[in-house]
């Protein structure tokens, strides 16, 4: 490594002071950016391994440095071509190693399979603990 | 570029060099697998700037640790791990080839119930392929299985 800076706090020149532990525990862990229209691709990513597409509107994103437990927190959002409608990404499964996603055409649909339509432009961050 | 020499370095850490440092490779390769009869065939896409840490070398560490981290999460009182330092102080795997990578990927991210008896039985359950060999449409997208005739790409 080029450099390595060892501070327990971070002060900013008006005196305001924060525990670099904020910093380190408020972090996004990974992050990624892909579409399941079509062939399925990944646009960008940080600590993100794969995806696998498992059919329509599920997907699962394998990490490459794992969370240390299955109790992180996960943010998915997307969206269904251009247009404004309501649709609903969920998360279906935590795992250190992945995370599965599904999604849906409308809220009312969110638990059942038959709702499920493949969403473009996802964006999955997790935040928790790496192993 | 020339790999930093990490030595016990967090993996994340090691992944943020990648990103920061190394131009992202997008593969054409996919997997196809069948890992259940009652579902789909799945497509496992490998992620650009994973395959560039791949193919540049030092970054990695060698698959079997996820088999051990995978072990113990499959354990039924597993609550976190108290391994993970596997990841991050176990010698990095040098650099691959991009098919090297994509097998190396398969043994992480596909089901090892599909990587390991791929080939055994009456038809394969994985084969890696090119995306321009996968259908284009969805429109019978929940009815794909692995063609008969898929070549295989590598």
């Amino acid at each position: 490594m080029a450099g390595k800076i060892i501070a327990d706090t971070l002060e900013t020149g008006a005196g305001a002071e924060i525990s670099t532990s904020y910093v380190v525990n408020g972090s996004a862990k990974a992050w990624a950016h892909y579409n399941a229209d079509g062939i399925a691709a990944i646009s960008n990513s940080l600590n993100t391994s794969s995806i696998t597409d498992n059919g329509t509107g599920d997907m699962t994103i394998s990490h490459g440095s794992s969370l240390n437990d299955a109790n992180y927190s996960a943010t998915c959002t997307s969206r269904f071509g251009l247009n404004e409608n309501a649709y609903v990404s969920a998360i279906k499964r935590y795992a250190t190693s992945s995370t599965r996603t599904i999604h849906n055409n409308s809220s009312q649909d969110v638990l059942y399979a038959n709702g499920r339509v493949d969403h473009t432009d996802i964006g999955l961050v997790l935040h928790g603990d790496l192993a | 570029m020339q790999t930093p020499t990490f030595k016990g370095t967090h993996l994340w850490d090691r992944l943020c060099w990648a990103k920061e440092n190394l131009e992202p490779h997008q593969s054409d390769y996919r997997v196809v697998y069948e890992d259940s009869i009652d579902e789909c065939a799945k497509i496992l896409v490998p992620d650009p700037n994973w395959m560039a840490a791949a193919m540049q070398g030092g970054i990695l560490p060698p698959v079997w640790v996820y088999w051990e981290l995978a072990k113990d999460e499959a354990e039924p009182d597993f609550k976190k791990h108290t391994r993970g330092y596997l990841l991050h102080e176990t010698e990095p795997m040098g650099p691959m080839t991009e098919e090297a990578a994509i097998e190396y990927l398969i043994m992480k991210d596909c089901p090892e119930s599909v990587w390991k008896t791929y080939n055994v039985g009456n038809r394969p359950k994985m084969v890696i392929c090119t995306k321009q060999q996968l259908p284009q449409t969805r429109e019978w997208r929940n009815a794909w299985k692995i063609s008969e005739d898929l070549e295989v790409a590598a």
